[in-house]
């Protein structure tokens, strides 16, 4: 029983910790007991010539991984954006931020995830109702960096 | 052409990065177990803190002046450290990361080397959050120069023909040349060669004479020569340490032995991630030498091994023995410090036929090292490094693994 817990967890920690950190993952022995499954000792395999990396998640939602960090949602304000509290931020620093951008940043020492949207007038956070956006032109806000990607579990 | 880029007060810019309301606020940054500051922001600088200042000391000091104080935090500044050498590696091939914070690389064949390194500079910046500045000049010695007029001025400066060059020597301070000891420097001034400009006009022969072949190195990349090269491939290690001072002083030998099986650990798992093999481990214990009127010892051995080895379960064993050899009860020790000598790479060992060496061994730290990168840093250990670390590093203020554990990433509203 505490084996079988102990293997579950396993997997878990692994998944978690390794999801989106690297591309090239170090071979889990429980999960891939065969170093090299291709490896035929009869007859050459036929898809020998054909061989081709495997997808992995981080390739389609990390461009960058030198340049990105991660953040999590704690509220359910920028539900409108698909962003909800437990939900894993990407925010990749190399994007360049836009009016539009979907950001995370520090305003008066408070992180937050929100849109940004810059004007004649100034420069304005919304969570989707741009009638209540605010103004924070004069205040104190220092963007991280843009949001590329958001991911939750069912 | 060589450049430096230089990351501006860099541990306390990498508490920032995630703290932006000590934008403009002095920050220090503590010497491991928190004994002094080693690193100030500039606004820190200003308030006349000392580098090398005892925190205890000056703590009333910093508590009156609101300034944030962090415990050094060398996974955070190491892995910031590695992406800004990562995309500054992106704009030249050739590139030497000289310390945590200091990185030269080749400009040789680039054309506008101002434009090309404020685009350098601006990006580094806006990709890593962490502010640098870049010298450039035909020589290492002058990248040097160039960076410190960098810091002044808007963040790079390109000293490219001899007039830039001259005019950037005559008002630079002597003991701030790249290479000069402080030695030579004081022996200098009292010479009444007071600045780098002064230094470069003596004859090369006295140079030679007085400074040996390292001051005609100097002497010559001030005149734009180039003699100090990229250094692209390292020299392997020759020795590795691993030591640090106590929370508090220790005199039960069980706990110095907890502290030394630990340390010896750490160090194995170091050699193996460097695939080096030592040859020889030494055992020092320390006792207090600074604000500390007891009695003093610091005995020290070195013991030989059987054979070349990175195993953990090998050098605990032997960090062990080795304390038990040389302790003595009565004393307050501060510091154990285990270090492992003649090194050579795991591929170039050569196995004693008699001394039956186990592969198991091996295995085992082998396995260590793959449980204590899933599950975390200590995860596994072997048991006599103890379970309480009761002697263990001093960190009052440190601050959380932003990047390296999913538990600390920042959660944002």
């Amino acid at each position: 029983m505490q084996h079988n817990l102990l293997k579950f967890l396993a997997i878990f920690v692994i998944q978690e910790q390794n999801m989106l950190r690297e591309i090239e993952l170090p071979r889990n022995i429980d999960l891939e007991p065969l170093a090299n499954p291709e490896k035929v000792s009869g007859f050459v395999s036929p898809s020998e010539d054909y061989k081709q990396r495997r997808l992995h998640i981080s390739q389609k939602f990390v461009d960058d991984p030198v340049n990105t960090h991660y953040f999590e949602a704690a509220s359910d304000e920028m539900n409108a954006y698909g962003i909800r509290a437990g939900a894993t931020l990407v925010v990749d620093r190399s994007k360049p931020v836009v009016s539009g951008s979907i950001i995370v940043c520090s305003l008066d020492g408070e992180w937050l995830a929100r849109k940004l949207i810059i004007k004649e007038t100034g420069a304005f956070l919304t969570t989707g109702d741009e009638r209540a956006a605010i103004d924070v032109t004069d205040r104190n806000i220092v963007v991280f960096g843009r949001i590329t990607c958001v991911l939750f579990n069912l | 052409m060589f450049a430096l880029a230089d990351c501006n007060n860099f541990y306390a810019s990498c508490e920032r990065l995630f703290k932006p309301t000590l934008i403009g606020l002095p920050i220090v940054v503590l010497s491991n177990n928190d004994g002094c500051v080693i690193a100030r922001s500039n606004e820190a600088k200003e308030l006349g803190i000392a580098m090398g200042a005892p925190y205890f000391q000056i703590r009333e000091k910093l508590e009156q002046n609101n300034v944030a104080v962090f415990s050094s935090h060398y996974t955070l500044y190491g892995d910031l450290s590695a992406r800004v050498m990562t995309n500054l590696a992106r704009f030249s091939p050739d590139i030497e990361v000289y310390s945590i914070d200091e990185c030269f690389f080749s400009l040789s064949g680039f054309s506008d080397l101002k434009a090309y390194s404020d685009k350098i500079r601006s990006t580094v910046i806006q990709n890593t959050g962490i502010p640098i500045s870049i010298g450039v000049a035909p020589t290492k010695v002058l990248a040097k120069v160039a960076n410190k007029k960098a810091k002044k001025a808007d963040g790079v400066m390109v000293l490219e023909g001899p007039a830039e060059i001259s005019d950037a020597l005559a008002n630079f301070p002597i003991e701030d040349i790249w290479g000069i000891g402080r030695a030579h420097a004081t022996r200098l001034l009292k010479l009444g060669i007071e600045t780098a400009d002064q230094f470069r006009k003596l004859p090369e022969e006295w140079v030679r004479r007085e400074m040996t072949v390292v001051g005609a190195r100097i002497w010559n990349e001030l005149w734009g020569m180039s003699c100090i090269p990229l250094k692209m491939v390292l020299d392997p290690k020759k020795n590795m340490c691993t030591s640090r001072a106590f929370g508090k002083p220790i005199e039960e030998i069980s706990e110095l032995e907890q502290a030394a099986a630990s340390y010896a650990s750490r160090l194995a798992g170091k050699l193996r991630r460097e695939k080096l093999c030592t040859n020889v481990l030494s055992v020092k214990l320390l006792t207090n030498r600074f604000g500390d009127s007891a009695a003093q010892y610091f005995p020290s051995l070195s013991i030989p091994l059987d054979y070349p080895t990175s195993n953990s379960v090998d050098l605990v064993k032997m960090a062990i023995r080795g304390v038990r050899r040389i302790y003595r009860r009565g004393y307050r020790y501060q510091k154990v410090e285990i270090m492992a000598t003649q090194l050579i790479p795991e591929s170039e060992i050569q196995m004693n036929v008699f001394t039956g060496h186990s592969t198991k061994k091996d295995k085992i730290s082998k396995a260590l090292d793959e449980l204590n990168k899933y599950y975390g840093a200590g995860t596994v250990r072997i048991a006599s490094e103890g379970i309480k670390q009761k002697w263990s590093l001093r960190r009052d203020f440190l601050s959380p693994h932003y990047t390296t554990d999913w538990n600390d990433i920042i959660k944002v509203g």
